[in-house]
């Protein structure tokens, strides 16, 4: 018997689904996958297999791990192609009228670059806990990755997105 | 939180260490006592002061939930959702789901069908029965059997 019903589950969507196209896109970045797909695979395979959520972890973590494992799947099938993004920064896809300024909106296309061409594992804990905003713990539960593990690979993952920043022409302080 | 400087740190303790401090997760004395640490690893003071100026990789991909008020594609995950999660149910379950949402419709549908039932029946039974010659040409009065024979007379001599 699953800790959550089929009715809570398609009410929640609404909250869940942006939350997560969020962190699925982050995840994506640069690569020719549309996180939509992802996401309406993410949700079947929830539903399909409900019965096997037993609510130690919340709804969202359990969500997050599946579609982070769709993400892992596509990135091993275009390993071939070369995950490491070569889509120019001009190309992201930022709708322009979200910025304020030219300058913000250079800097988010950059930020984005910059996140995508993270190696999968270091880009994995970045979106999880920076953009995420997870704890440790939750990230552990969902990697299987012990705490001090994962904060040594945030701490890599960092100077590598403060590398690449200021390849980018960001420059430091 | 401060005991973790009570012994020497190891290398590796310090870079999770300065995470943490990037994440906010440390204490004014513990920074203190991070920052006056640090003073012994050039490289690594480099890459705390760094990795503080850096801009947050939050920014990069904004909280956009206000776009997704009722879009399309969220009624397309919860219609899937749905339906998927009928398909899977044993038949008396779904059965009932259905029932449960369709109730109205069904009544309806019920109500409708038996009332063009009742309908059909009594037009049938209108046309196929005979109606007796009696129930027409009946008797005014029943003492005198001869009595619609005068009326059908008076009537055509009206005409």
């Amino acid at each position: 018997m699953s800790a959550y019903s089929a009715e809570q589950f398609q009410s929640e969507t609404p909250q869940l689904y942006p939350r997560l196209r969020r962190a699925v896109t982050a995840y994506l970045a640069g690569s020719d996958v549309d996180p939509d797909d992802i996401l309406q695979e993410t949700f079947l395979k929830a539903i399909r297999n409900l019965d096997g959520f037993r609510g130690q972890a919340g709804i969202y973590s359990w969500l997050y791990s599946i579609a982070r494992n769709l993400c892992i799947d596509e990135f091993r099938k275009q390993q071939n192609r070369s995950m490491i993004t070569s889509v120019p920064v001009e190309e992201f896809e930022l709708a322009s009228d979200q910025f304020a300024d030219e300058a913000e909106r250079e800097e988010i296309l950059i930020l984005r670059k910059a996140i995508a061409v993270l190696p999968v594992m270091f880009r994995d804990v970045v979106i999880m806990k920076a953009i995420e905003q997870m704890s440790y713990e939750e990230i552990a539960d969902i990697t299987g990755v012990n705490i001090q593990t994962l904060k040594n690979r945030m701490f890599r993952a960092r100077k590598m997105l403060a590398e690449s920043l200021k390849k980018m022409g960001v420059d430091e302080p | 939180m401060t005991n973790r400087f009570e012994h020497k740190p190891e290398r590796e303790e310090l870079e999770r260490l300065i995470n943490d401090a990037v994440d906010g997760l440390l204490s004014s004395a513990e920074i203190k006592a991070l920052e006056s640490e640090l003073a012994n690893h050039p490289d690594l003071q480099k890459d705390y002061h760094t990795l503080i100026a850096m801009p947050n990789p939050a920014n990069a991909f904004s909280d956009d939930s206000d776009t997704f008020r009722d879009d399309r594609r969220i009624r397309h995950i919860q219609a899937m959702v749905r339906d998927e999660y009928e398909a899977n149910q044993p038949l008396e379950e779904l059965t009932f789901l259905l029932l449960k949402r369709y109730a109205l419709a069904v009544s309806l549908v019920i109500f409708g069908a038996i009332s063009i039932t009742n309908i059909i029946f009594s037009l049938e039974q209108d046309s196929s029965e005979e109606i007796p010659l009696n129930e027409i040409f009946y008797n005014v009065n029943a003492d005198d059997p001869g009595e619609y024979l005068i009326y059908l007379d008076q009537w055509m001599m009206e005409d």
